[in-house]
């Protein structure tokens, strides 16, 4: 992950001089997000004291009671992840205006959840649904299928917690200088969203997830005003540009294009059945509120990723010929070298690094209270169909600490081959796109279809994704285009042929 | 409109939004961007605008229970 890198910022920085002399956040910086921890646990009670029954619902979809205001800025904070932040800018700096596709990637998202939200919402509403497998049972009636697709999600948004806390953990010692260390940030910060989780479920992370979002709104439009002003507008960089870097001007080749619309499809069809992201279209008081949030997320991009691309670009004019480690911290070095000519511009230092702990946090714990649904509700469940309400709220409690404690020791101790498989997390997750995307407007299609299909997409999936590893010569990008594209297209081929097949009638 | 017919524009939008037409290198900028990423950041807005406007007015479509 692009964040992995701030770690070999730290010893560049701190090669002649001492950890703490080379702190981007001084005392002042320091206590500032120590606030804000603290300010998110007392989220976490009032989200506790606003309870209105011991349930299930209450707990992990906030009553499905969330206005318009909270649900955006929840479905953003959840979207927009600390890599956002920083490794965007970076990706931007190595490939140029290239990287533009991250725009309509991340906008595609929001284009899927027009496909099935609003049935979704609907169906949710009418059958009192909290995962995406009460969804997957009560349309296909396959507790296998159930279970196997809850079991895709927890390995997929399981990871996505690694990856995440491993970088919380870096930035935490790169920009204290090393005074509180990567493990102790790792426990720190996984301790505070554990706390407030399960002090208010969904209440207390949509609460915090709304002023993270803001704080990392405000993060993207202060650092692009911030670079606009400083470095001149786009068309100066692009005139420095044009001199130094003639190459950016070449269209992409072939292969690049394909793998422009190839990482378009895996995002649209990974990130929009996050199972975060359908616990909040759950969540929605009603269809106009949810609808209105899309119609917002949809521009979000902009002000985003676009503002965090151009960012990137204007670091490769300022500071050309950084290496791949060097253009990972492209946006604090931009912010270091406008410190120097701006004074004030060191609080949008404190402000920007709040945004990252911010967008990480949000993610995290998003997807812990997303895996602690799922197993309560889909696994636990079906093993004590009788527990009531309050045995299973609190059951969901117990494994989220258990979750987090364990998520944590691997985020410190896991060795680095099996970080491998957490880079595949939405290749495989978006195997589940067929189930709900043609589930839902498709009566006739069966349970088997989709879980031969999800079974075969992901097995051709994996044999790309690992086949050079039993030696055979297979690109881990065919043709220019993802593993996970080929195994959704077999998945979707599988599903329409053994669909076809159920329906041709049976001659006697 | 059909459901397909709103699938099929959103699909189109995306596609088109690769720079495929652009194969040869052209000097200059538009706003400052060449001009193949000004063209895919132009039906980028497009498809944002498009979107939007596909949740006001086919949301109900989208969420109607009785359609096969």
């Amino acid at each position: 992950m692009a964040l992995v890198h701030l770690r070999q910022f730290c010893s560049l920085q701190i090669s002649d001089q001492t950890m703490n002399d080379n702190a981007l956040l001084d005392t002042k910086g320091i206590v500032f997000v120590g606030v804000y921890l603290v300010s998110l646990i007392l989220i976490g009670v009032a989200g506790r004291f606003a309870r209105k029954e011991n349930s299930l619902s209450d707990f992990y979809l906030s009553g499905r009671g969330m206005g318009l205001f909270v649900l955006f800025l929840t479905l953003y904070a959840t979207q927009y992840s600390g890599n956002t932040l920083i490794g965007m800018a970076g990706s931007a700096y190595r490939q140029g205006y290239a990287f533009l596709v991250s725009v309509i990637f991340m906008m595609s998202v929001i284009g899927a959840y027009l496909i099935y939200a609003p049935k979704l919402h609907n169906r949710s509403k009418k059958h009192g649904y909290i995962t995406v497998g009460d969804y997957v049972q009560h349309r296909f009636g396959s507790p296998v299928l159930t279970v196997f697709i809850t079991i895709v999600c927890i390995i997929a948004v399981g990871s996505y917690i690694l990856t995440n806390l491993k970088a919380i953990g870096y930035i935490v010692e790169v920009t204290t200088g090393g005074r509180v260390t990567f493990v102790q940030g790792i426990i720190a910060l996984s301790l505070v969203m554990v706390i407030y989780e399960t002090l208010g479920g969904m209440r207390s992370v949509a609460w915090t997830d709304a002023i993270q979002g803001i704080l990392l709104i405000a993060g993207c439009i202060f650092i692009f005003c911030g670079i606009e002003y400083q470095y001149g507008g786009i068309s100066a960089v692009a005139e420095t540009l044009a001199v130094s870097r003639p190459d950016l001007w070449q269209p992409p080749d072939p292969e690049q294009k394909r793998l422009w619309l190839s990482t378009i499809i895996i995002i649209m069809f990974g990130i929009s059945i996050y199972p975060q992201a359908i616990q909040r279209i759950y969540a929605a008081k009603d269809a106009k509120t949810l609808r209105r949030s899309f119609q917002i997320m949809i521009f979000m991009p902009i002000v985003t990723t676009f503002f965090l691309v151009m960012v990137g670009i204007v670091g490769l004019a300022r500071f050309p010929g950084l290496d791949k480690q060097g253009s990972e911290e492209i946006t604090l070095l931009l912010l270091n070298d406008m410190s120097v000519h701006i004074p004030g511009v060191k609080y949008f230092i404190i402000l920007f690094l709040s945004a990252a702990v911010a967008a990480i946090m949000s993610t995290v714990d998003s997807a812990l209270l997303a895996i602690s649904s799922l197993f309560t509700q889909d696994i636990y469940k079906r093993i004590r169909p009788g527990a009531s309400q309050s045995n299973l709220t609190g059951t969901g409690k117990i494994f989220s600490w258990v979750l987090m404690a364990c998520m944590a020791y691997f985020a410190v101790n896991l060795p680095q081959t099996i970080w491998r498989l957490t880079e595949i997390k939405l290749e495989i997750l978006c195997q589940v796109a067929p189930a709900i995307f043609l589930g839902l407007h498709i009566k006739s299609l069966h349970g088997r279809s989709i879980l031969t299909g999800l079974s075969i997409g992901i097995c051709i999936t994996l044999f790309i994704m690992f086949s050079n590893s039993i030696g055979l010569s297979i690109e881990p990008k065919p043709w220019g285009i993802h593993a996970g594209v080929w195994g959704l297209a077999a998945n979707f081929l599988t599903v329409g042929i053994t669909s076809i097949y159920k329906r041709m009638p049976v001659k006697s | 409109m059909t459901k397909l017919r709103v699938c099929f524009i959103s699909a189109f939008l995306i596609i088109v939004s690769v720079p495929w037409f652009f194969t040869e290198f052209i000097s200059g900028n538009i706003l400052g961007f060449p001009t193949w990423a000004f063209y895919s950041l132009c039906i980028t807005i497009l498809y944002a605008i498009v979107t939007a406007c596909f949740f006001q007015r086919y949301w109900s479509l989208f969420a109607d229970n009785d359609h096969d």
